[in-house]
């Protein structure tokens, strides 16, 4: 949805050449002409008022008028370039807000790219994230496909950390009830430029003179590989109670990995032959999550997407089978959220956690689909997938307040790191990621998360998200 | 210390008390004081209409106007368009109404209306909609042939919209604004009737066809009332030709008539306490309009205020937004740095605010409404708003005191709001917030008004009416003094400055007698209002009547 108002405002800006040659209108019924009214009733006329000083003359004041000291006028003529400065430079940003209202544009975008009822239509999409950049690319949609609020969208996206990225999603809508929820999902991305820094919480280290096997030297140190990824995915949402959710989702999904053409290529720091997975691996996936949900706004007052009450707690977990006699493994894992809400606007604590492991051993689980941290969802303030193991888990204590009813602040603290196994989990040498966002919504659509992030171990990360840190449903989707 | 010295050191302490203050260069025509203007010389060709584009309006008024208005440098200056008493004329602007005389409670109920309720003059014919709104709009004609705009409330929030509008227009009217002929109005579907050739206008101007299934399915969003019948707003559409809103800064170029720069019309300016009073938040520049109108031969501008509709915390309710009336919604970065920098600790002014459940109701309530000169328009960008100074809202407030609670509930009655309790409610907030609103203006301008010269003996007295004390605002007669200093036209003493008491009944005193200048009396006369923990002058222009002599009131100046 952020997506979706974002991208109106590229559109808009886009198509200001085709709205120039649109012929003027006005904003209302044209008023009926009636010249020859006759004053309203009680009000004077204009011969009871004739004789009567004429307006500016009615003070009576017979002394000299107030006028500009010299020094005013001097400095109003010294100021006057300047004056012109600003009006020529602002003129860009003036003139396509003038024609955004002149030709209606938001009304021309959707007469141009939706349907009357406007529940179906093309949207624009934009990102941005640093080490992967801008991405762009557009969705067309259909909110009501069968009359149920079904939904049904496919989209395109190119650039960022996609080379090419085409999505699809359907779901049922309230065609079984509010009970259940049907989902589809399918996808193929190619992916140019995805990080890998080798396995383990350890710090940066130099590059080694040969490729080296991450599993068992520990070299960390930014690399870059491609990843093709074709995937299906169905999920099953049954509400078993009021909060009480329990949600089957299963993934038919094959991916292939390859050196990049960007950074520094993945094989020339590790040896690809030992990571498990390279070059592609086939499986299926199917999970089980029982979740627990009572977030929520306090109030109608407060912005819909502005979570203040309430509490999460999820577990989670699924096997992955995989294709070609590679071993099969299992994945599991806790989500737990809360909320406190100190005041209205509204000003709010969340404190978050997540957890999440794998079984088998490091050589089971394709090296891509090990668990991360880093990124603008999980331990803020390191690069994206900065991070794996076998296990990771992050604690996220954030303070959020009003800025105005559609934008928010929030300072936050992302703690945790990854671990070889659950035994090995300790206190030390964790990682921790702080920083400040600025949140943007409606009072039903989230917009965007603007995050500026750093770290105890330095560097900033800069990024513009349009789902919220919160979001869990589309976990499998995304993983 | 020797009985002489004390004696000289208090002659000069004295002197020093009584030398003459910095006295303002304001000085009055001994004539008459201007009750109105002539505003209607003829104007034979209709002005341009302005077009009005919202985003771009706000972003000037918020972003780029600030910026290049503080690179013209303009000085503060006090509000134009106001004679030598301080008070506003009568002109196509502003007819002075309550502020100059009583008006009885059936006048406040009529209000603006002149033509009666189409109610009783159905069916309408409804010709085509209304765009530009969220809510649903429709243009009619009723069985007498008079045209209207039918609006509806939104159906999350009956019979707001509605009520507002017409109550707020009645009680503008009554204050001396120009409003829309409006009432409220229930029907059932079936009186309304299309034109044969009703058309529905998109946006963008075009028609389209517009069949009865379309009507009923507006009319069907809109929320049925009681007994199956419609509720919706009737507004008789303004005479004359319609010529867009006013300019929030400068004048018409294009109407003669039209020579003090709006964002200095005191009228403007000086209904911020009014607008305050009554949250009538939406004030932009495209809720005025001006109409080009012809009046025994001559053609004029008349301006209007008009869509109320927002007001009375119904913007908050309709936007869940409780900012409204306290912060700028388009949007309000001075606010948004305050709470950035301040973590959101320190408690912001429009929470906590509450109203009761009651259909008709908005968020509105008079407990929060502490600090009237807090409000806030939803937009920066209406500059007389922004320009208003503590002289032009005294005016406003002096002028909005003078309802009467019979005279406020006979213009929320005029709302028809079907719960008792919303007349209740909505009559004893706007009663409290009137009350704390000319309490705080008139504890920052000496509220007094009214003054004239009445003879006293051989002499003069000079009179007045003490606004907090006729209103009965917090001041007590007992604990109020009046300190009365005259000057020359060249600002030097004349005589001993004197103290009274407030003596009067009701608030009206008389101080004297007054010492006069030679030759024509011109005289500038000090009244000081001294109560606890308030000491407020102002300067009463004092001079002889050149035909009778007698000592009349030519201008105040206030301080």
């Amino acid at each position: 949805m952020t997506v979706y108002e974002s991208g109106l405002k590229i559109a808009h800006a886009a198509i200001v050449l085709l709205a120039a040659t649109a012929p003027p209108v006005a904003a209302q019924p044209a008023p009926a002409p009636a010249p020859d009214a006759a004053a309203p009733r009680g009000e004077l006329t204009a011969t009871e008022v004739a004789g009567a000083p004429a307006p500016g003359e009615e003070s009576g004041r017979i002394d000299v008028p107030d006028r500009d000291s010299a020094a005013r006028r001097t400095a109003r003529a010294v100021l006057y370039v300047p004056k012109v400065l600003v009006e020529i430079v602002l003129a860009p940003f003036q003139l396509p807000i003038w024609a955004y209202d002149r030709y209606h544009l938001r009304d021309l975008y959707y007469r141009t790219f939706y349907n009357e009822d406007r529940t179906i239509g093309l949207v624009p999409i934009a990102t941005y994230e640093t080490d992967f950049g801008f991405s762009v690319g557009a969705r067309f949609l259909a909110t009501d496909v069968a009359g149920e609020n079904e939904q049904a969208t496919v989209s395109a996206e190119f650039g960022g950390s996609y080379h090419q990225a085409f999505q699809g999603y359907m779901n049922s809508g309230d065609r079984l009830g509010d009970h259940v929820l049907l989902e589809l999902y399918g996808e193929y991305q190619k992916r140019p430029r995805d990080i890998f820094y080798g396995i383990g919480n350890g710090d940066t280290t130099p590059r080694p003179p040969v490729p080296v096997d991450p599993y068992t030297t520990p070299v960390t140190l930014r690399t870059r590989f491609r990843q093709r990824i074709e995937r299906i995915v169905g999920v099953i949402n049954a509400r078993l109670f009021d909060d009480l959710y329990l949600v089957s989702s299963n993934e038919r999904g094959d991916r292939a990995y390859s050196p990049a053409h960007y950074g520094t290529p993945i094989n020339e720091v590790f040896d690809t032959a030992t990571l498990a997975g390279w070059p592609s691996t086939s499986y299926f996936y199917s999970e089980l999550a029982l979740r627990f949900d009572t977030r929520g706004r306090y109030n109608l007052f407060e912005p819909g997407p502005y979570l203040s009450v309430g509490t999460l707690a999820e577990l989670w977990g699924g096997r992955n089978l995989r294709f070609n006699d590679n071993p099969d493994y299992w994945r599991y894992g806790l989500n737990l959220q809360h909320f406190i809400r100190l005041g209205e606007g509204p000003r709010v604590v969340a404190l978050r956690f997540r957890g999440e492991g794998v079984s088998g051993s490091l050589t089971d689980v394709p090296f891509a689909q090990l668990p991360r941290l880093g990124g603008p969802r999980d331990l803020r303030g390191y690069t994206t997938d900065r991070f794996r193991d076998r296990v990771a888990a992050v604690g996220s204590a954030e303070y959020s307040w009003d800025l105005s009813y559609n934008v928010a602040a929030a300072l936050f603290v992302d703690v945790g790191r990854v671990y070889s196994s659950i035994e090995d989990m300790t206190y030390h040498d964790l990682r921790c990621g702080f920083g400040l966002s600025l949140r943007f919504f409606s009072e039903t659509s989230f917009w965007m998360d603007f995050t500026l992030a750093s770290s105890v171990d330095g560097g900033v990360q800069v990024t513009a998200s349009f789902d919220p840190v919160y979001l869990v449903r589309p976990r499998v989707r995304r993983r | 210390m020797k009985s002489s010295q004390i004696q000289m050191f208090t002659l000069v302490l004295a002197a020093g008390c009584a030398s003459t203050p910095e006295m303002p260069p304001a000085r009055f025509a001994n004539a008459p004081v201007v009750e109105r203007v002539d505003d209607r010389r003829d104007v034979p060709k209709p002005p341009a209409e302005r077009p009005f584009f919202l985003s771009f309006y706000n972003y000037n008024g918020v972003v780029q106007r600030p910026l290049t208005r503080a690179m013209e440098l303009p000085p503060p200056q006090r509000a134009l368009g106001v004679n030598a008493l301080d008070d506003v004329p009568d002109s196509t602007w502003f007819t002075n109404r309550i502020g100059v005389r009583d008006l009885t409670v059936d006048e406040v109920r009529t209000g603006p209306n002149q033509v009666g309720s189409p109610e009783q003059h159905r069916p309408w014919t409804v010709h085509e909609n209304k765009t530009g709104a969220p809510e649903l709009g429709l243009k009619i004609t009723d069985a007498r042939g008079i045209d209207f705009l039918l609006k509806f409330d939104l159906p999350a929030y009956p019979e707001e919209q509605t009520a507002a509008h017409v109550i707020v227009g009645k009680l503008l009217w009554a204050c001396g604004y120009h409003t829309t002929d409006d009432y409220v109005v229930l029907f059932s579907p079936s009186d309304l009737v299309l034109a044969p050739d009703a058309a529905r206008i998109d946006v963008f101007g075009d028609k389209h066809p517009f069949p009865r299934a379309e009507l009923d399915e507006m009319l069907r969003d809109t929320g049925v009332g009681a007994g199956g019948r419609l509720r919706a707003m009737a507004s008789r559409w303004i005479p004359g030709k319609l010529l867009g809103g006013i300019p929030g800064e400068g004048v018409r170029e294009d109407d003669p008539n039209d020579r003090i720069p709006h964002e200095l019309r005191r009228d403007l300016r000086g209904a911020y306490s009014v607008t305050a009073w009554l949250d009538h938040v939406d004030m932009l520049e495209d809720n005025f309009v001006d109409t080009w109108i012809a009046d025994g031969g001559r053609h004029y501008v008349e301006h209007y205020m008009i869509d109320f509709g927002k007001s009375l915390g119904v913007m908050n309710t309709t936007q869940l937004n409780p900012r409204n009336g306290f912060e700028y919604f388009a949007p309000d970065f001075g606010a948004m740095a305050h709470s950035g920098v301040t973590f959101g600790i320190q408690r912001r002014p429009w929470e906590g605010q509450s109203a009761p459940p009651i259909i008709g109701v908005g968020l509105f309530d008079g407990a929060h409404f502490t600090n009237p000169d807090g409000w806030t328009p939803s937009s920066q960008a209406y500059l007389p708003l922004l320009f208003s100074d503590r002289f032009d809202k005294f005016w406003g407030a002096k002028i909005l005191i003078r309802f009467s609670p019979a005279q406020i509930r006979a213009a929320v009655e005029a709302g028809r709001l079907s719960d008792p309790r919303a007349v209740d409610y909505l009559t004893d907030t706007l009663v409290a917030r009137q009350r704390t609103s000319a309490r705080y203006w008139f504890e920052r301008v000496n509220p007094l008004d009214r003054f004239t010269v009445e003879p006293r003996g051989s002499g003069a007295a000079l009179c007045f009416d003490d606004l907090a004390l006729v209103h009965r605002l917090d001041a007590e007669a007992a604990a109020t003094q009046y300190r009365i200093a005259s000057y020359d036209r060249a600002g030097s003493p004349i005589g001993s400055p004197a103290t009274f008491r407030a003596s009067g009944a009701a608030g009206h005193s008389c101080v004297g007698p007054l010492t006069l200048a030679p030759g024509d009396g011109y005289t500038i006369v000090e009244v000081e209002t001294i109560r606890p923990g308030i000491a407020l002058s102002t300067l009463v222009h004092v001079a002889r009547d050149p035909k009778t002599s007698a000592p009349r009131v030519i201008g105040i100046w206030r301080l």
